[in-house]
């Protein structure tokens, strides 16, 4: 047996991920055990995990994979600093330290950590992005594209993929980069950097795209063929700690929004433009891509796979058969895809059977950690909690019952996901027909935007009904319309335009879930319902039953499913709540 | 004894208060050298001989070679 571990770490969303015999035992990312979000340091827990997981030590693995190449991207960061002195010393001043401390140490940091003494590879950014699209993916073969912020030099990649082997043949290269223009204006918005896309792109519904000539006009050129040349005057990244220049600010009319001031119109047709555009590269690339290769289905990787808009788009206007997006598109993905692109393009293994069964290899993303009922009611019970345990009839009916009645619920169950959605393992679920459930959740747990919207999680069988989607969507990377006549029926998960992000829930990938989902349907009529992450603002998704328990006692949920074991609010200990 | 301890212990978080500090200087007056003596130059006989900012659009991506996997380049 051949055990590839994959590493991602030092940039943003640090993972680990075991790959045994070319198949995906265990991908976790590390923000959810040091919660911290987004955390970049070396996933040293989610590795121990992973290796827990697969029962294996560091000693009995084949390879460990990093998922770039740290000297090219320190020669790339070399050279926008020859390029661009004397400007840019604050920035190196303050990047030089870390790598010279840690970034370039990599073989070591993971010997030092894992206690590892075995052979250490090394992918490429991109290459780690493409192997985590095309491998795990339902095809035999299938066109590429892998669109981020930066990798090495490479900022987008295409090509294809046949069998076991990938070729990305043409690049668009730093700073050229779709995803720092889109983060540029996640900047300008107020949003976190690395981390507000998502919110951009939910606060885009609410404006007009009036920016969108001005936009195409002076900081990108966009041409036919889905390529692009960015205005280096208008950003601030190659050489600044700022991602906008002073004439980015100028442009828009003023400095930056505040983190938490006021969100006007014009920030909501700023965010409305960019979407705009973005979906509107995004499309060129595919149709470009699809008229070169040939292919029938197309394979997405990189965080700007994450614009679940974009992608739905690419699904009804880019001529595919059908498109399939790595849930973790992210640079947590990363480590799951070197250690794929290992396996196949190093030591040259052929794919796995779920190709040939035309299933994805993907597990439906529960490729976390699980916890079984001795630790649950052991956590529980050194918190001196109330519980009842049930069998999985009374406690899907139960749970059914307090959805049905409008109850918010903490959902955990078995393995957690891996990547940045909630797809039925550690989620908190609420009835999507209710039409203030929304404001509700937002102000009784958790304490987020109001703008942004709910998902909703479907049977899959039921899909076509609700949504003007012919197909499964089982990790919410899909934005679809709501059918006109159902928008009034489920409020709580219809966006402002219509839209919504589609999960739909197969009985064979989660089976817990699609019978929770039965029991509502069979008591309410209603095949779905509202699925958001099991976190409060600001953290990351809860991983073990402990943090679930804080966080069901810190908020507003009224009842807790943590596997068979069934807690209500109101049953709790007093002086718990903190 | 205790006293001397006290005493001991105050004066090395004061000498690791000024050694951070040191630390902190040295490191900013050795980057900058490195910066503006080093990159600096380089920096302008490249831009001298020709570099320009990257090229845009789709370019050409080199295969990697077979055995890329055990470089960090």
């Amino acid at each position: 047996m051949a055990r590839i571990l994959g590493i991602s770490a030092y940039y943003h969303d640090s993972a680990a991920c075991l790959v045994e015999d070319g198949a995906i035992v265990a991908a976790l990312q590390e923000e959810r055990f040091s919660r911290i979000k987004h955390d970049s340091a070396f996933p040293s827990r989610a590795a121990t995990a992973a290796l827990r997981i697969g029962g294996c030590s560091a000693g009995q693995l084949d390879y460990v994979v990093f998922y770039e190449k740290p000297f090219c991207k320190l020669e790339r960061l070399l050279d926008t600093y020859m390029l661009h002195a004397p400007r840019g010393i604050s920035s190196y001043l303050k990047a030089a330290p870390v790598w010279a401390k840690e970034k370039i140490w990599i073989k070591e940091s993971i010997r030092k950590a894992l206690d590892y003494q075995g052979v250490i590879l090394f992918a490429d950014h991109h290459e780690s992005h493409a192997a985590s699209a095309f491998y795990p993916s339902p095809f035999s073969s299938a066109a590429i594209l892998t669109v981020d912020a930066v990798g090495e030099w490479t900022t987008t990649a295409r090509g294809r993929g046949e069998g076991a082997r990938i070729e990305l043949d043409s690049e668009i290269r730093f700073p050229h980069s779709l995803g720092l223009l889109y983060t540029t204006f996640t900047y300008y918005l107020g949003f976190e950097v690395n981390s507000g896309e998502y919110k951009v792109m939910g606060l885009a519904p609410y404006g007009q795209p009036v920016y969108e000539k001005l936009i195409r006009e002076k900081l990108i050129d966009l041409r036919e063929d889905g390529s692009f040349r960015l205005n280096p005057e208008y950003f601030g990244y190659e050489t600044g700690l700022r991602m906008a220049s002073p004439r980015f600010e100028q442009l828009f009319g003023g400095p930056p929004r505040r983190p938490g001031a006021q969100l006007t119109q014009k920030h909501k047709d700023l965010a409305a433009s960019i979407q705009k555009v973005t979906e509107d590269a995004v499309l060129a690339m595919s149709v470009d891509l699809r008229r070169k290769t040939g292919e029938k289905f197309l394979c997405l990787a990189g965080g700007v796979a994450l614009n679940c808009v974009a992608n739905g788009r690419v699904l009804r206007e880019a001529g595919f058969e059908d498109i399939w997006t790595q849930p973790a598109a992210g640079d947590a993905g990363g480590a799951l895809g070197a250690a794929l692109a290992v396996w196949h393009g190093h030591m040259g293994k052929p794919r796995g059977d779920h190709v040939s069964f035309g299933r994805d290899g993907q597990g439906g993303s529960l490729l976390g950690a699980g916890y079984s009922a001795d630790e649950i009611r052991a956590c529980l019970d050194s918190y001196g909690a109330r519980y009842e345990e049930l069998n999985d009839n009374a406690l899907l009916g139960r749970v059914a019952e307090a959805l049905a009645a409008g109850a918010m619920v903490g959902w955990f169950q078995g393995r957690m996901e891996f990547g940045p959605r909630a797809l039925g393992a550690r989620s908190i679920l609420a009835d999507p027909r209710v039409p203030e459930m929304q404001n509700q959740i937002n102000a009784r747990v958790k304490y987020r935007e109001s703008f942004r919207p709910f998902a909703p999680a479907i049977l899959e069988e039921r899909v076509c009904e609700y949504f003007e989607l012919d197909r499964s969507s089982p990790y919410m990377l899909l934005v679809a319309h709501v059918r006109e006549p159902r928008r009034k029926e489920i409020p709580a998960v219809t966006h402002v335009d219509g839209s919504a992000r589609v999960q739909t829930v197969g009985k064979e990938s989660n089976p817990r879930f699609h019978a929770l989902l039965r029991e509502f349907e069979a008591r309410t009529g209603c095949p779905l319902l509202l699925n958001t992450s099991f976190n409060v603002r600001g953290e990351p998704i809860v991983e073990s039953p402990e943090q679930a328990y804080q966080c069901f006692m810190r908020t507003g949920l009224d009842l807790l499913a943590l596997g068979g074991v069934l807690l209500e609010k109101g049953k709790q200990p007093v002086g718990l709540e903190e | 004894m205790r006293a001397l301890k006290k005493l001991w212990q105050a004066v090395r978080s004061v000498l690791l208060v000024i050694g951070r500090a040191m630390g902190r200087i040295n490191a900013f007056v050795l980057l900058s050298f490195s910066f503006y003596l080093i990159l600096f130059p380089l920096g302008l006989l490249r831009r001298l001989f020709g570099k320009k900012s990257a090229a845009a659009g789709w370019l050409p991506r080199e295969p990697l070679e077979p055995d890329h996997f055990k470089k960090q380049y």
